[in-house]
């Protein structure tokens, strides 16, 4: 018991010498939970069109004074030397031109404009959703035939759609930040192997697995420390609503550190080499984060859907989704169960790859 | 002479190292498939656009940009510390140990990036513009970049794992806003605002302004600005080196 004790106080000085890991622990989090905050208020279905106004006309400019006086609807000029590129990135949802003779053709057919005949009076052009481009008409036909203001929210709103929490979004970012550290901490198995720390463990008569166990549960605890003080910081500095009880969140957060811990053992094993591992480790905690709903959550295709049940992310989600619901530890079973499937995949990876390795 | 077999030594290594293979050639790919097929349903409406278009240039972005995470290593690197031991010892100036690190790093990225490009050319048929060797241009300069950057960062009195942290976590921000996983600008002005601060995103438009409009209004300034940065960060790893850095 003295050893693991030595070892864990020895990897805990090691860890807290290091000025960053304060700012990694404290900082960071309140940052990340911050974005997510600032990230879900401004996730709101919104409509953003481009103007091409080549008819100046008083009729064009109410319509277009229509469109900018309408919640949700921005509306900018477009540039037509980027037009192309600025639909690609999704600057604007489509583009509206006003062509010349427009306020006359409207004139002429004002009591008798029919919704078919919309393209006769104005250009649309977009290459995404078309979904959102027969609204843009629809909306368009409203304006220039009744020529007043509409609540469009409704309009925009897909009742597929469900946008995300504040806490999804927070533990999100936090769960990848948690997975990259774990890979960090974990380097400290690849640092004793270097500096033939771990030689000199194996050559005096204690045991191997004492080792093991020690860094295991040093990156655990610090690990967890991170995920608690998020947690708290989100409740209480950022009165995140956390749906169920606190107490089954944070112990929920264990049974997630220990697989974090050990994803990041496992990494570090199996590469053998700090710098490889965190590289690989990060680049293989994105792809999956993406591919589980971490970041963004969609309605994704069958095959990725299939493919995001092979990545702990997704339960750990689920899990905390049910939690924000209310559920209890009770009802989350089939998650922790997941979540204890991974956790005993990256345990025995690590072990044989230990073996493997020595 | 010495700098020079430096360099093709450097090189040998940089060349077969599997995480550099990774990095710059399969993640990329990989990501462009994912993020093209998970998409694939948002250039509806534009058949001649599709989601693997946009998808290729920004993951190869944020790939070139996170080069500088393999930079940040290796003046430290454990691999090279017998041999930088060694070298100290010869007459060999110690930023020769450095500059052709840097030199061979940038090559090793130059030629897998090229091959990332033609591969998703062929088998993707992505756009890359009438130009490819245009395209190219910028891709090496923002390599160039990243890869200064990464020495630059190692060079801080910080540890480097907290360097790395920090880097992971800049480099993801950078990417969300500069359109790398979902278009930005759809968010509002705000994000607009915000996004002017990753160089991704800088990136990002001037290569889709010359692709899809064949407009260089901000191709030239964005090269201008990655080279003369990459030339200050130069001058700043001049300054900052200490050889005991490549002992520690």
């Amino acid at each position: 018991m003295s050893t693991i004790l030595i070892i864990l106080q020895n990897n805990f000085a090691r860890v807290f010498s290091k000025k960053g890991v304060y700012i990694q622990i404290f900082l960071i989090p309140v940052l990340l939970i911050s974005l997510s905050i600032y990230m879900n208020s401004k996730i709101e279905p919104k409509l953003n069109i481009g103007i091409i106004e080549e008819d100046q006309s008083s009729t064009s400019k109410d319509f277009i004074s229509l469109l900018q006086s309408t919640k949700n609807i921005t509306v900018k000029t477009v540039n037509i030397n980027t037009k192309n590129s600025d639909l690609i990135i999704n600057k604007y949802d489509f583009i509206i031109t006003i062509p010349n003779g427009f306020e006359k053709k409207v004139l002429s057919l004002r009591n008798g404009i029919e919704k078919t005949s919309i393209d006769n009076l104005l250009k649309f052009e977009g290459i995404r959703s078309k979904k959102l481009l027969d609204k843009g008409k629809e909306l368009s036909y409203y304006y220039i035939v009744y020529n007043k203001p509409l609540d469009i929210s409704e309009l925009l709103r897909n009742p597929d759609e469900k946008l995300p929490s504040v806490l999804a979004i927070s533990v999100g970012f936090i769960l990848i930040f948690l997975f990259a550290n774990a890979i960090s901490y974990s380097n400290l198995l690849i640092e004793d192997t270097e500096n033939n720390i771990l030689l000199r463990f194996k050559l005096s008569p204690n045991k191997l697995y004492k080792y093991i166990l020690a860094n295991t549960i040093s990156t655990f605890l610090i690990i967890y420390i991170q995920s608690l003080f998020s947690i708290l910081v989100a409740k209480y500095l950022f009165n995140v609503n956390i749906g169920t009880n606190i107490v089954n969140i944070l112990l929920y957060m264990i049974l997630v550190s220990i697989c974090c811990t050990l994803f990041g053992i496992a990494i570090t094993t199996l590469i053998n080499n700090e710098n490889n591992a965190s590289i690989v480790g990060s680049a293989t905690i994105l792809i999956s984060s993406l591919l589980s709903g971490t970041i963004i959550s969609l309605n994704v295709p069958k095959g990725i859907d299939i493919l995001s049940r092979f990545f702990p992310q997704r339960y750990i989600i689920n899990g905390i989704r049910g939690l924000e619901a209310g559920d209890n530890l009770w009802q989350l079973f089939n998650s922790q169960i997941y979540i204890l499937i991974f956790i005993c995949i990256f345990f025995f990876t690590s072990i044989y790859s230990l073996k493997k390795n020595n | 002479m010495t700098f020079l077999k430096l360099i093709i030594f450097d090189f040998k290594i940089t060349f077969k190292n599997k995480t550099t293979i990774f990095y710059t050639l399969a993640y990329p790919i990989i990501l462009t498939l994912i993020f093209g097929y998970l998409f694939s349903a948002t250039f509806e409406i534009d058949k001649t656009t599709s989601s693997y278009d946009y998808f290729a240039i920004t993951m190869l972005i944020f790939f070139v940009l996170g080069y500088s995470i393999t930079t940040v290593y290796f003046l430290d690197d454990a691999e090279y510390k017998a041999s930088n031991q060694r070298l100290l010892f010869s007459p060999t100036p110690p930023l020769y140990i450095v500059f052709s690190r840097i030199i061979a790093r940038v090559i090793v990225l130059i030629i897998y990036l090229t091959l990332a490009v033609i591969l998703l050319k062929l088998f993707l048929h992505v756009n890359f513009g009438t130009n490819l060797f245009k395209t190219l241009i910028i891709f090496y300069a923002e390599g160039l970049f990243a890869c200064l950057l990464g020495v630059l960062l190692s060079l801080l009195p910080l540890n480097t794992e907290s360097i790395m942290t920090i880097l992971n976590i800049l480099l993801m921000i950078f990417a969300i806003l500069g359109g790398g996983f979902f278009p930005i600008d759809s968010l509002g002005d705000t994000f607009e605002k915000l996004s002017y601060i990753s160089p991704q995103r800088w990136v990002t438009l001037s290569l889709f302004q010359t692709i899809y409009d064949g407009s260089s209004s901000l191709y030239v300034p964005t090269i201008i600005v990655l080279i003369s940065s990459s030339l200050f960060i130069l001058v700043l790893i001049k300054i900052l080196f200490r050889k005991e850095k490549l002992l520690a």
